[in-house]
């Protein structure tokens, strides 16, 4: 019986194998690598909804862990057997190294028809853009700003703040009713960095601009001053910081938190644990706190082609298609989320209307990179850490900052 | 050809972990003296990268909590796995109490990072608890805590590898020879005595063989700390493993974490070289 | 050492303290059952230990299983998972026992010239971080066209499983009695008859041992899982597992805890109904073990 098992195990190993074995996931739709497996539903309609228009579709393939996504699919350009057809990844200096290595297809053509035709603003492509030429398209488009319980708001009798002081004012009338004025975590470790950068942008946009670039010290005298006003905000956090993330924006839909500040593609999220988009959940902008704060973050998570794509032809094909007034008029309705293309597209609720009317997608505005991408990766790594440090014992906000100044330093 | 067929025996097995094993170990040693961003052209540095680590809080952090990690995996798993086995032989529902004990064994590490991280919460099943002795303002989220978060992890880790401890120790015990205890008894010393002056001596080779499995096994911890804290908060919790994985997959400088890896290695090797002389000092056939 | 049954006040003193133990032992485990019964708002407003009021446990266990089923979307969901790690866990331990099972039997039989350097060099596979392995294999994958493919996940699972093997299995062999062996000799049967029609047969129990031990290890396993596969077709239970804690997920935490639950059922029903040979195998990394 043994030497029949053994040998049927041998028959499946060796005849079976091949074909199971050796198979890569293979379609005649091209193949999206990305690692949001939540939003595979939208990307599957999305793809099929360009193969009716030109015959060519696509299939996303989810991976789902950040840091494994970010170090296989790295690997994966470097050949054609490996290199997926596209791939979602950050923009700026996330995708830098790629662009240094030459691992991405040019597709500057396809954003100068776009902004030709007059459905792309010529401001939208900097975060992509690497001397003079662009290496990708947008998929995520983000506009960032403060997402609040309208219940919990209406119970206490707040409106929406218009200054920092009333931000603040608010912050404290909430706390007082015993829950979270602002939703955070560290378990992502990205987090520490949200409120960081909006205290400065909206302190000083050339003052954030500054520290990205490096031209300003993190412990210089303004930045310091600029940043006492977040190291302030501790007091409204949750006591613990660290629950997973998705836990944390379900309480802000229940009103156990009442505001977090977040990209606008938290709304597909929340409205899947059941808000509902009119009437619970509702947006603002977060406000300066001094006239010479008028910067907004303005997140862009692209999609871009790898040099040794297998497919690349047919998937520019798809890129140009996507980057229509139509495509991305059924990108917004299928995705949820928001687009500069067109004047501005936005999904059909009233908390996405909010956003353009609050003017965010006019062309004066002052676009900031998201710190995420906006410094070398190394940096923003370390940042990340130390920020949280500050936020759990704000004693040490000098130390800190004078410890980055080193490490920036310390970096080639 | 008899002189070539006892290694033919060997070969397949030679022939996978040459491969896949000990051939990657080397290019990870050779990556540690190299510039290298997985996508680039690597370039050699010499020492550099060992330079740049042992002037790194970061890595010194790492090493002190894997040291704290090692102490600790030492006084919880393995003497609560000694208490366990002496004080479950010969109880009655043994094998019951056993198999609940060793039953984590069974879970990965992904799930008992999953279920310990929930009784950890500030909410969570642990505070509840401590509410009912504590005065309610003491309590934290204690993943949290510099440097209880990693107290709670080794408590987490204990949970998992206490069972696995405690079943060495009851084969030990039972091939501990009757007649001593006897004579002991005879002379009329207690239960303690007996404990200390002919049960736990005996157990000696055992003790040695779960030290040091501990020992290793705690110096390579990967999956609980960075499922419950990705070595947080601020790489507070953080051992010379999970720094490893931290510069090569999320700084993506792999010459850091070859050299990380490199260090954890020679440290893992000297743990082990008693181990194996331990083990191999076996008598062989026909010698 | 003999086993006095006998149940004196100092023995129910223990029984009592084993009692608390084992009581503290299981509330980890109790308090994730109770959870992944319970709907997002009645997970909420409970406490962890306590079911939720006015719900019915099964059935709400039974929709968060449901929802952790389809949470992991089209076609990439739990039944290729579970089918990749039955896969790899059988056909992975399976070939590393054989594999070490003839190295063993060399190296404790057949008076091998460098059997302790070739031991050593097989043992090292269970000494170093996991980590170490990544990079290096990840690229060899990629290079040789193997990236995301089954047989490459099978393939690093035997290699891992390997030592451990060898170093139990030798200690197995070394046990046998010289005669034995001398025996097959005299009667003229070459190597590879004795390790058949001897050896082998005489090793059912430490087989099965290993096969529960590495067929955990694999089945539990993260880190490989997730590094080498990336695709639907080819990944593992527990990177599924880890995918539903992905950050834009909106499965709540009920339901991700009944899908712990649920990936874990295999390895604990074998831990609990194999118990015994899981410690009998145990026993046999000592030498000199009892038989």
């Amino acid at each position: 019986m043994r030497r029949v098992l053994f040998l049927a195990l041998v028959v499946l190993i060796v005849g079976g194998a091949p074909s199971v074995l050796f198979a890569q996931a293979g379609s005649e739709d091209l193949v999206f690598i990305n690692d949001n497996p939540p939003f595979e539903a939208a990307n599957a309609s999305m793809g099929a909804w360009i193969k009716d228009r030109i015959g060519i579709g696509f299939v996303p393939e989810s991976y789902p862990d950040l840091s494994t996504y970010q170090t296989t699919l790295r690997q994966s350009l470097l050949s054609s057997n490996t290199a997926p057809d596209f791939f979602k990844w950050w923009s700026n200096f996330r995708i830098k190294p790629l662009v240094d290595e030459g691992l991405l297809e040019d597709v500057s053509d396809i954003w100068a028809e776009g902004v030709k035709s007059g459905v792309w603003p010529k401001t939208v492509s900097g975060e992509v853009t690497f001397k003079g030429k662009q290496y990708a398209i947008p998929y995520h488009y983000s506009h960032w700003g403060v997402i609040y319980n309208k219940k919990v708001f209406q119970e206490l009798g707040i409106t929406i703040p218009k200054t920092w002081d009333q931000f603040i004012a608010a912050c404290e009338k909430i706390k007082a009713s015993d829950r979270a004025p602002i939703c955070m975590t560290l378990e992502g470790r990205w987090q520490s960095t949200l409120w960081w950068s909006e205290v400065i942008m909206k302190t000083d946009a050339d003052l954030y601009l500054g520290l990205v670039s490096g031209k300003i010290k993190f412990s210089d005298p303004a930045a310091l001053k600029a940043m006492e006003k977040w190291v302030a905000l501790s007091k409204y956090y949750p006591k613990d910081m660290t629950l997973p993330w998705m836990e944390t924006y379900p309480n802000v839909v229940s009103g156990k938190y009442a505001m977090t500040l977040l990209g606008d593609w938290l709304f597909t999220s929340m409205a899947a644990i059941g808000a509902d988009l009119d009437t619970d959940i509702g947006w603002f902008p977060v406000p300066s706190i001094t006239p010479k704060g008028n910067g907004f973050v303005l997140e862009i998570s692209p999609i871009a082609i790898p040099k040794n794509s297998p497919n690349k032809e047919r998937t520019k094909k798809l890129f140009r298609e996507w980057m229509t007034l139509d495509g991305q008029k059924q990108w917004v309705k299928t995705f949820s989320e928001s687009s500069p293309a067109g004047g501005g597209l936005v999904p059909d609720k009233a908390v996405y209307q909010s956003i353009k009317n609050a003017g965010l997608f006019g062309t004066k505005v002052r676009y900031m990179p998201r710190w995420y991408e906006a410094v070398p990766v190394p940096l923003c790594e370390y940042t990340m850490d130390k920020f949280a440090e500050v936020m759990l014992d704000s004693s040490k906000l000098k130390q800190v900052m004078k410890d980055i100044d080193d490490y920036r330093a310390k970096m080639k | 050809m008899d002189k070539v067929k006892p290694y033919l025996f060997l070969l397949p097995a030679l022939l996978f972990v040459g491969f896949f094993l000990v051939y990657p170990a080397f290019m990870t040693f050779s990556v540690s003296f190299t510039e290298w961003n997985g996508i680039n052209v690597s370039k050699m540095v010499g020492f550099d990268n060992f330079r740049f680590l042992f002037s790194d809080p970061a890595f010194w952090k790492s090493f002190y909590n894997t040291i704290f990690w090692v102490v600790g995996s030492l006084v919880f798993p393995v003497t609560l796995g000694l208490f366990a086995a002496l004080m479950l032989y010969s109880l009655p529902g043994e094998r019951l109490f056993k198999v609940i004990i060793f039953m984590p064994y069974a879970l990965s590490g992904v799930v008992i990072a999953i279920v310990w991280s929930y009784m950890y919460k500030f909410e969570g099943a642990i505070n509840t608890i401590l509410a009912g002795f504590i005065d309610k303002r003491h309590l934290q989220p204690w993943l949290q805590i510099v440097p209880i978060n990693t107290l709670a992890m080794i408590i987490t880790y204990g949970w998992r590898m206490t069972g696995t401890n405690m079943v060495l120790f009851s084969v030990g015990m039972l091939a501990i020879p009757d007649e001593p205890i006897e004579a002991a008894r005879i002379e009329g010393a207690s239960y303690f005595q007996i404990l200390r002056k002919v049960i736990i001596p005996m157990l000696a080779s055992t003790t040695a063989v779960v030290v040091v499995m501990a020992i290793i096994n705690s110096l390579n911890i990967f999956d609980i700390i960075w499922i419950m804290t990705q070595g947080g908060p601020y790489r507070s919790s953080a051992t010379l493993g999970v720094n490893m994985y931290f510069e090569s997959f999320l700084n993506f400088n792999f010459g850091h974490g070859a050299a990380n890896a490199t260090v954890l290695s020679v440290i893992v090797m000297a743990a082990s070289v008693f181990y194996i002389r331990v083990i191999f000092k076996k008598r062989e056939i026909g010698s | 050492m003999q086993k006095n049954t006998k149940l004196g006040p100092a023995k129910i003193a223990l029984l009592l303290l084993a009692i608390v133990l084992v009581a503290a032992w299981i509330f980890p485990l109790w308090n994730v059952a109770v959870s992944s019964t319970k709907s997002l708002p009645g997970y909420a407003n409970s406490k962890p230990w306590a079911f939720a009021r006015g719900e019915n446990p099964i059935v709400q266990f039974g929709k968060n299983v449901q929802r952790a089923i389809q949470g992991s979307q089209r076609g990439n969901g739990i039944r290729p998972a579970l089918f990749n790690s039955l896969l790899y866990s059988v056909t992975g331990s399976v070939i590393a026992i054989a594999c070490a099972a003839l190295a063993a039997f060399s190296l404790a039989c057949l008076r091998v010239r460098g059997r302790f350097f070739f031991f050593l060099l097989l043992f090292s596979g269970t000494v170093f971080p996991l980590q170490v392995y990544l990079i290096p294999l990840f690229t060899l994958f990629q290079k040789t066209n193997l990236y995301d493919t089954k047989i490459a996940l099978i393939l690093v699972y035997i290699a891992i499983c390997i030592p451990f093997c060898v170093f139990l299995l030798r200690n197995w062999f070394l046990d046998v009695p010289l005669e034995i062996y001398e025996a097959t000799k005299i009667d003229g049967a070459s190597d590879l008859q004795a390790f058949r029609l001897i050896f082998v047969p005489l090793s059912k129990a430490p087989f099965a041992a290993l096969f529960l031990f590495q067929f955990t290890w694999i089945w539990n396993d993260y880190i490989f899982g997730t590094t080498f596969a990336r695709s639907g077709t080819t990944r593992s239970i527990m990177a599924l597992l880890a995918a539903q804690q992905n950050m834009y997920s909106s499965m709540g935490t009920p339901a991700i805890l009944a899908s712990a639950i649920f990936v874990s059922i295999p390895t604990l029903f074998l831990v609990i109904f194999f118990r015994n040979t899981f410690f009998k195998g145990m026993a046999l990394q000592f030498s000199g073990s009892s038989k």
